[in-house]
């Protein structure tokens, strides 16, 4: 575990501060045929095993299942309902301390009504301004919110707020059909190939790029036109971006959180190590300064610049690396 | 008569008012019958006579005229219809007498004096107030003229002609140019109908039916040449039909029947634009430069500004691939008439084709401004809108043009290939052809087929214009039907075939020999042959050698053109194989001179075309002996054999061991209930009766998908290395022959399936990915670098890790600008990438990559 810890403390950008704890709900809503009851539990299952891996801690992980999960799976976990969402919800409200940061993800079947967009539990479904509602009750916690149903678009306008990141599978409450997205946004986690940065954490922002690639190429592949447009909102203006990016209005803040529990700050590391480390963020800064300068100097002056940058970024991982070891 | 006075009031409303249609003159009804059944000398010798009785009668006068001018006598014809018009109202054919005299201007070429008579008529339109269906007639008639000014008119015209034709249905000229003009407009869903209401009046009124044989070719129908036929049953000597039919001959490259047609047409009306063209049309191709001149001359003594005659000719040289030459006529027409709409369109078209692209969409702007009903020249505009999106690139002698979303994954391949072929073929035809080739691929087989013929939906892969090569890109086609490689290949030999030939070369010819050519460039590639050929051959539905080009252009049964590749190709397995391959190089030499292509290869073979047939016939009988055997039906000895039936019911009891359908056909049932033993027996014997066949359903696909389930892999390898060799278009076959191989540790052969399956289809990165570990292993760094290209153009997800994989390969292979380019990418992407890192400092400290780990 120490090894682990260090490991991320090298790599890692994110500022040295005390870890804050991560809460994760895991929802599974009807599947309506048995393929659906399948891959939604099989989602359910992945997920929980990535948070897992991600030094989520048990306690913090609350699954809630509409169908059985597979015994073999060994998550525990109680029936979906809209009051046992509700209930889990305040739950982790009571127990979160300030900073913790709270992830519910919803993966089933949705529609969007005329009382607006709602994810289909047993019994009544859950409406998004009735998520909105309990989600409101958390008062400031940092909240991440994805939603992979059908129809799930309207959930950003509902539950978008500053602070808040909310991710759909579509862009509107017409895009009905079943969605591919909550598999490939789980398989970002649970799978290699997402990490586009190799920091080895998969952001949020990567893990939406992930699976609307994913999503793309299987429609693709399968010569269809693509019925689903995931949205992502991190800016709380309630207008999701279905392209976001490091650099765009939605998407920078994003791309600096994670599933991946905090690290603890080691206690022990050396004022050397501590100011090579600063370096290194001053040298990423400066990185990300002139990536978005990009459009106003030319290609050669653009690259010219980075490679300076770059090497003298590489040459610091190695000195760090050298110290590390 | 209730019906009628209820009418009138309503037709005034529309400023129509019309007296009521004149009383049936039965002397014009039985001259028109005559006329009708192309009766001309009768009927010009009673309309003589009954005007020595009523000299003044405009009717008749005008009649007279109008058989003159079928007839071909412009000069006398002039004089009626002038006098037809000058004769005091009330004169029922004032406006059609004067568009008449028109069109005596306009096919002399005295356009102002015409168009001068047909803005007359339109002033008419003003000025009275009573028009009758036959003024309507007329109007419409001027205003169509006019609409080669003012496209906005032909609309105008096409109401007025409806509009004459509600007034009076026994006026069927009125239908008929309607029709022919929704036609000329491209519109023939409702130009059927229009021919149509006017069959219904009169079922077998021969420009009706020749209305009718139009539209019928308009939409590919085989049925144009039998209601053409029919028309001139009802009138032998209607003029317009013998051309149109002199026209599908030439189409379908009889070049006789077509002449014959066109004097045919000529002994009627001597006049005949139309005709003459056709002649010149027929000299051009048959390369006869004499009859052509004295063709033009005379053409242009009647008509100095005749357009249509170089517009005629540019466009049947394009169909016959002659697109230079298509491109020179089309010039000669616009610079004789620049409001030549037609022209100009054949002008931009093949000017395309002959890759000049900026002046080419000039051209069809210029067409379709003055012209906007032309589908063919919209569709074309319109993709030439979506040229931005394509790459081209240049090597060599080639421009490869792709789609920006293929360019970076497909270029290599497609460079790599072009230039394979382009030695191969140069070493075999001891030619190299004058062009840069422009080699486009089109992701959407609509945009292929409209850069093909200028409409979606044709049927074809890829076309060869000389200078141009466009095609289906893999995306445009289901996966498993289509190998890209193998069809560029083909259109290449397309390319030294048109250079050789100067554009001169029998369909049939080329398209066989550059199938020939793709069997031999690899194994696998070019059409296989398949029981429904050899079926077809039992039948008797194959056509000799000396018809085959009919199997291409006019073919009577569904699979006569796929056949007709096929057997075409096998041509010329068996030339080369008896004659050598000095003899097809000779056959194409002499097709750029000769006036009769057909002869060409026989007189090379020393063969007359009969005696070439059953040598050909002889060879393909015993090529395919055992298989022909296998697929007859049982029959009595000393009958001939007959085609089995491959839908009869078949059980292991009723199975005969020497029919390949019984054997095939009971090894599945086996195969599906899982008696495997069983089943291998039925489906070796199978594949022993026709080897040859290793399409879908085929013993080897059965063979190997047993073995697989039996894990018995290398009995399933020797199957499916089997299969890739005859059938280029198996994707999976060859995926699963790269993973036995790989398996095994042949990773050069499982590369070499790689890279066959992905000339059928290259978006999946599985492949490429194994690709890329098996050159690595081999450390063939520029293969790795290439694959790696690739990958990265398949948009991966982790496009850090693509980057610093190409860099890596790149470095290895001793590029180390590319690699230096590719990791800043990397880390551009991923900053704090260790590998990454440590390959910059590699690249900027010099570190040789013989370090490398």
């Amino acid at each position: 575990m120490m090894r682990a810890v260090l490991v991320c403390l090298l790599l890692c950008a994110a500022p040295l501060a005390q870890s804050a704890q991560h809460h994760l709900l895991i929802v599974t809503g009807l599947g309506g045929t048995d393929e659906y009851r399948e891959q939604f539990a099989n989602a359910a299952v992945r997920l929980h095993a990535a948070a897992r891996a991600a030094e989520l801690d048990a306690g913090n992980i609350v699954v809630l299942a509409a169908e059985p999960l597979p015994d073999s799976a060994a998550v525990d976990y109680q029936p979906s309902t809209r009051e046992s969402l509700l209930s889990a919800l305040r739950a982790i409200g009571a127990r979160a301390r300030p900073g913790d940061r709270v992830f519910v993800v919803l993966i089933g079947h949705g529609n969007a009504r005329g009382d607006g967009a709602a994810f289909n539990l047993p019994g009544p479904d859950i409406t998004a301004s009735g998520l909105a509602a309990a989600l409101d009750e958390l008062g400031d916690l940092p909240l991440v919110v994805v939603n992979t149903a059908s129809s799930s678009g309207p959930f950003v306008q509902a539950l978008s707020a500053p602070g808040r990141i909310v991710i759909t599978a579509t862009a509107s409450g017409r895009e009905f059909h079943a969605t591919l997205f909550g598999e490939h946004f789980v398989a970002a986690f649970a799978e290699r190939g997402a990490d586009s940065d190799k920091d080895e954490r998969v952001s949020l922002l990567e893990a939406f790029d992930y699976a609307r690639r994913e999503v793309r190429r299987a429609y693709e592949n399968d010569k269809k036109i693509l019925t689903e447009h995931a949205l992502l909102d991190d800016n709380g203006d309630g207008e999701g971006s279905r392209a976001p990016g490091a650099l765009e209005p939605d998407g920078a803040f994003a791309s600096r959180v994670f599933l991946q529990q905090p690290p603890a700050l080691e206690l022990g590391a050396s004022p050397a190590l501590v100011a090579m480390i600063e370096r290194r963020q001053a040298l990423e800064a400066s990185i990300d300064a002139l990536k978005r300068r990009r459009d106003t100097l030319a290609r050669d002056d653009y690259y010219a610049r980075l490679e300076k940058l770059l090497i003298d970024l590489a040459r610091l991982g190695r000195e760090i690396r050298a110290l590390g070891s | 008569m209730l019906l009628r006075l209820a009418i009138i009031p309503f037709a005034a409303l529309l400023g129509l008012s019309s007296p009521l249609p004149a009383a049936a003159d039965t002397r014009v009804d039985e001259i028109d019958a005559l006329r009708l059944a192309g009766d001309y000398e009768p009927a010009i010798e009673r309309t003589l006579a009954e005007l020595e009785a009523d000299p003044a009668n405009a009717v008749l006068l005008n009649l007279l005229g109008e058989l003159r001018l079928e007839t071909g006598a412009l000069d006398a014809a002039a004089t009626r219809f002038d006098a037809a018009r000058q004769l005091p109202a009330p004169n029922p054919v004032q406006l059609l007498a004067t568009l008449n005299r028109a069109e005596v201007h306009h096919q002399r070429g005295e356009l102002a004096a015409a168009e001068a008579l047909w803005r007359e008529i339109l002033a008419a339109r003003a000025t009275r107030d009573a028009l009758g269906a036959r003024d309507l007639y007329a109007l419409a008639g001027a205003t169509r003229q006019l609409g080669r000014g003012d496209p906005a008119l032909f609309q105008d015209a096409v109401w007025l002609y409806d509009q004459a034709a509600r007034k009076d249905p026994a006026l069927v000229d009125a239908g008929i140019a309607l029709g022919e003009l929704l036609l000329e407009k491209y519109n023939n869903r409702e130009a059927q109908a229009a021919f149509s209401e006017v069959l219904e009046v009169d079922d077998d009124h021969p420009r009706a039916l020749l209305g009718l044989a139009r539209s019928q070719h308009f939409d590919y129908s085989a049925e144009a040449v039998a209601t053409t036929l029919t028309a001139l049953v009802h009138n032998p000597n209607l003029a317009p039909a013998r051309v149109f039919l002199a026209r599908l001959f030439i189409e379908l490259e009889q070049y006789e029947d077509a002449r014959n047609e066109a004097m045919l047409a000529l002994s009627t009306n001597p006049a005949s634009l139309p005709a003459l063209t056709l002649l010149g049309v027929l000299a051009h191709l048959e390369q006869d430069t004499g009859a052509f001149d004295r063709t033009e001359a005379e053409v242009l003594a009647l008509n100095p500004r005749y357009a249509g005659f170089y517009a005629t000719l540019a466009d049947l040289a394009a169909q016959n691939r002659l697109y230079e030459d298509a491109a020179g006529f089309a010039w000669q027409a616009v610079e004789l008439d620049q409001q030549s709409w037609r022209a100009w369109g054949l002008l931009g078209l093949n000017r395309l084709r002959l890759g000049q692209m900026e002046a080419g969409r000039a051209d069809l702007e210029r067409s379709f401004a003055g012209d906007p009903y032309n589908v063919w020249i919209k569709n074309t505009l319109q993709l030439a809108d979506t040229f931005a999106d394509y790459v081209s690139s240049e090597r060599e002698q080639f421009r490869v043009v792709l789609h920006g979303d293929e360019d970076r994954l497909l270029r290599d391949q497609v460079h790599a290939l072009a230039a394979a072929a382009w030695r191969d073929l140069a070493r075999r035809y001891d030619h190299r052809p004058r062009w840069q080739v422009r080699i486009e691929f089109y992701p959407e087989h609509d945009d292929f087929s409209v850069r093909s013929v200028g409409l979606a939906g044709v049927g074809l892969l890829g076309v060869a214009f000389g200078p141009v090569v466009a095609m289906d890109s893999p995306a445009a086609r289901p996966l498993g039907s289509f190998n890209w490689g193998s069809t560029l290949w083909h259109e290449l030999a397309h390319v030294f075939h048109l250079s050789m030939t100067r554009n001169r070369v029998p369909r049939w010819f080329t398209e066989g020999l550059a199938v020939h050519e793709e069997r031999r460039a690899r194994p696998g590639w070019g059409a296989d042959v398949d029981p429904g050929f050899l079926l077809a051959y039992l039948d008797g539905r194959l056509l000799p050698v000396s018809r085959l080009n009919n199997g291409f252009v006019r073919p009577t049964y569904d699979e006569q053109v796929i056949h007709s590749y096929f057997q075409a190709s096998l041509v010329f397995e068996f030339v080369e194989s008896r004659w050598g391959f000095d003899v097809i190089r000779e056959a194409l030499a002499a097709f750029r001179d000769s006036p009769d292509p057909d002869a060409v290869l026989p007189r090379l073979l020393g063969l007359d075309s009969a005696a070439l047939d059953a040598a050909f016939d002889a060879w393909l009988r015993d090529r395919y002996a055992a298989a022909l055997a296998a697929l007859s039906a049982p029959s009595l000895p000393g009958t001939p054999p007959r085609p089995a039936d491959p839908n009869a019911a078949v059980s292991p009891d009723s199975a005969q061991p020497d029919k390949y359908f019984d054997q095939l056909k009971v090894g599945q049932q086996l195969l599906e209930q899982g008696q495997l033993e069983a089943a291998e027996q039925y489906l070796l014997r199978a594949q022993q009766l026709f080897p040859e066949f290793a399409g879908d359903g085929s013993s080897y696909q059965l063979l190997a998908r047993m073995y697989l389930q039996q894990e018995r892999h290398a009995e399933a390898e020797a199957q499916l290395a089997k299969l890739v060799a005859i059938n280029g278009e198996s994707y999976g076959a060859q995926l699963e022959l790269a993973r036995l191989r790989d398996r095994r540790g042949a990773g050069e052969a499982a590369a070499a399936a790689l890279e066959a399956a992905l000339y059928i289809y290259p978006y999946e990165a599985e492949p490429w990915a194994d690709l890329a570990r098996l050159y690595r292993a081999r450390a063939d760094w520029p293969q790795v670098a290439r694959v790696r290209r690739a990958l990265l153009a398949l948009d991966p997800v982790d496009r850090a890790e693509a980057h610093f994989q190409l860099a890596d390969a790149y470095w290895r292979a001793g590029d180390r600008s590319s690699a230096r380019e590719q990791i800043l990418y990397s880390l551009e992407i991923a900053p704090n990438y260790v590998s990454a890192q440590e390959l910059l400092l590699a690249l900027v400290d010099g570190t040789p990559s013989s370090e490398a780990q």
